[in-house]
């Protein structure tokens, strides 16, 4: 049998209940808020530049570009399994450059954040390559690797490899000199220092460097593709451009958009996850 | 096995500076001894502490162990410093056994028993971002004592609390060190502090840093801040260091005031 307390404690339940739920759905709406003005904003300014196309007779065969025979032409594609087709060379691609990219970038940027002078020996040569276009290399990679595909990873990792360099060589030298001392003092070898104190320490450096290149290679990608290779988002997009299909092309952008969307976001879940700043 | 110190003949100065920040010192602790260095900022006390860790080698001279010279940090003789300095992706067992990882001999009851040791029981997986200052020192002090050191070396660790906790870990720490039987060397500008965890006080002067002088502190511990001997205690040394010290115990000043005297002779002449 319920007692009067009981009935009063249940209806207060249910009121915070009801309350937290009001507050749940206020804030998934201002968090959401945002992000959809600024899709709507995009997608205005796409179907206005898509009308002023088609308005035009001069351009009207572009008018494929609108977001209506794009999106049309996207679940097409999406249904027929050739998004996938394309996406995944690319993806294959982008993962070879970025791990080269992290495997060349990570212990030399640990290096250059320990060592003043490898820092100093570094720093000219590193500051003269890393301004140089990746695709500048395209000649020189299409005659020193066998395939196409050796040649995009290596253009891919060429963009990749200074963000993560340099993220991880400043995530080291941000290091409190102290951890190095308590660990020297708590007998930490070589090797244990760099597992347990210096790996730890920068893994959201090492991951904040990765989502710029991230960024970098995805630019990449797309122009590299536009050598001999027959697959992958690049060739997609030549090939639209080649038969005129201008629909196909926009999908493929669109394609291109929302999967570096998809990437950046691993990245920054990655980020958060290795962050060890505290967050009450 | 608690160590026994011997300090011969040092002599230190650091790179790109004329004059030498500590000048032959030499210093013998007895095992189980708890001793403690005061003197004004820029004295040498924390170089010396660090000489004796193994993070510095001094220019001339060197110190020993059991006899044998300390060319390299040890966990045997571990370093508390004045900023915790606890790793803040790891948790309070996690900070606390670092010392065992690295030697690889974890041992879960042996953290679980010093973590009761410093009050940290209850806290153990906690974050130690979560943490007081003074929660903070403990793990610490309890990662400083995981690795059974036989010389415990504490540079003003407590500087940086408030005074309510800062007594009671010197409290605790002091008996700790008794009853682990650990030779303990602290570093302070606190003569309180001094008096209150050390059986000897080393008294040092700047410029070039040396030790000037020695007081004993005979009192039984816990030691009580508010009994008479201790008031003495701390009177006593507080009147040995004026004495020592004076204005800033600097030699070299000391040095000039005559040549000084005798310009301003020369001059008025």
């Amino acid at each position: 049998m319920s007692t009067p307390e009981s009935v009063v404690t249940a209806g207060m339940h249910r009121g915070t209940t009801a309350i937290d739920w009001a507050r749940f759905g206020k804030g998934l709406l201002a968090g959401l808020a945002y992000p959809i003005i600024g899709i709507t904003a995009l997608l205005a300014i796409w179907w206005l530049g898509g009308w002023v196309i088609a308005s035009n007779p001069d351009t009207e065969p572009f008018a494929g570009f609108a977001p209506e025979p794009a999106f049309a032409r996207l679940l097409e594609l999406i249904a027929n399994g050739y998004v996938l087709e394309a996406s995944l060379p690319s993806l294959e691609r982008i993962g070879l450059g970025l791990l080269w990219a992290i495997v060349i970038g990570v212990p030399v940027g640990v290096g250059i954040g320990i060592y003043a002078a490898l820092r100093e020996i570094t720093h000219v040569p590193f500051q003269f390559l890393r301004m140089i276009s990746p695709l500048a290399w395209m000649p020189i990679a299409v005659l020193a690797f066998a395939t196409w595909d050796g040649a995009i990873v290596f253009l891919v990792a060429v963009a990749a490899v200074w963000p993560v360099l340099f993220s991880t060589a400043q995530g080291v030298r941000r290091i409190d000199p102290l951890w190095f001392k308590v660990a020297k003092n708590l007998g930490a070898d070589g090797f244990q220092m760099l597992r347990r104190i210096i790996l730890p320490a920068i893994g959201q450096d090492i991951f904040a460097g990765i989502r710029l290149a991230v960024g970098v290679a995805w630019i990449v990608l797309v122009p590299a593709e536009y050598l001999g290779v027959t697959s992958g988002l690049g060739y997609a997009i030549n090939d639209a451009r080649d038969t005129l299909e201008y629909d196909t092309l926009a999908a493929m952008v669109v394609v291109i958009g929302v999967i570096g969307f998809v990437l950046d976001g691993i990245c920054v879940t990655l980020i958060k996850r290795f962050s060890w700043h505290h967050q009450d | 096995m608690s160590a026994n110190i011997s300090i011969d003949f040092i002599t230190h100065t650091f790179k790109g500076q004329p004059a030498p920040t500590l000048e032959n010192i030499e210093l013998r602790i007895q095992p189980g001894e708890r001793v403690a260095l005061i003197g004004r900022s820029g004295c040498g006390k924390s170089t010396l502490l660090h000489m004796l860790a193994g993070l510095l080698m001094p220019s001339e001279g060197c110190v020993r162990i059991h006899g044998h010279q300390v060319s390299r940090p040890s966990a045997k003789w571990n370093m508390m410093f004045q900023k915790p300095s606890l790793y803040p992706w790891m948790s309070v067992r996690e900070n606390a056994e670092l010392g065992l990882v690295f030697a690889g001999q974890r041992d879960k009851d042996k953290i679980d028993r010093l973590l009761a040791l410093v009050g940290l029981s209850d806290k153990a997986e906690t974050n130690v971002q979560s943490l007081s200052g003074g929660q903070q020192q403990r793990v610490a002090l309890a990662r400083s004592l995981a690795t059974s050191p036989e010389l415990l070396l504490l540079d003003e660790p407590f500087s940086a609390l408030d005074a309510f906790t800062r007594s009671s870990l010197q409290d605790e720490v002091a008996q700790i060190v008794g009853r682990e039987q650990l030779t303990m060397v602290i570093v302070t500008h606190d003569i309180d502090e001094a008096v209150a965890m050390a059986d000897r006080v080393l008294i040092m002067a700047a410029n070039p840093g040396r030790i000037v002088g020695e007081v004993k502190v005979d009192l039984p511990f816990p030691r009580n801040r508010a009994s008479a001997q201790f008031s003495r205690a701390r009177e006593g040394l507080m009147t040995r260091f004026e004495q020592l010290v004076g204005g800033d115990g600097d030699r070299s000043q000391q040095q000039k005031e005559p040549d000084d005297a005798n310009a301003d002779a020369q001059q008025a002449a």
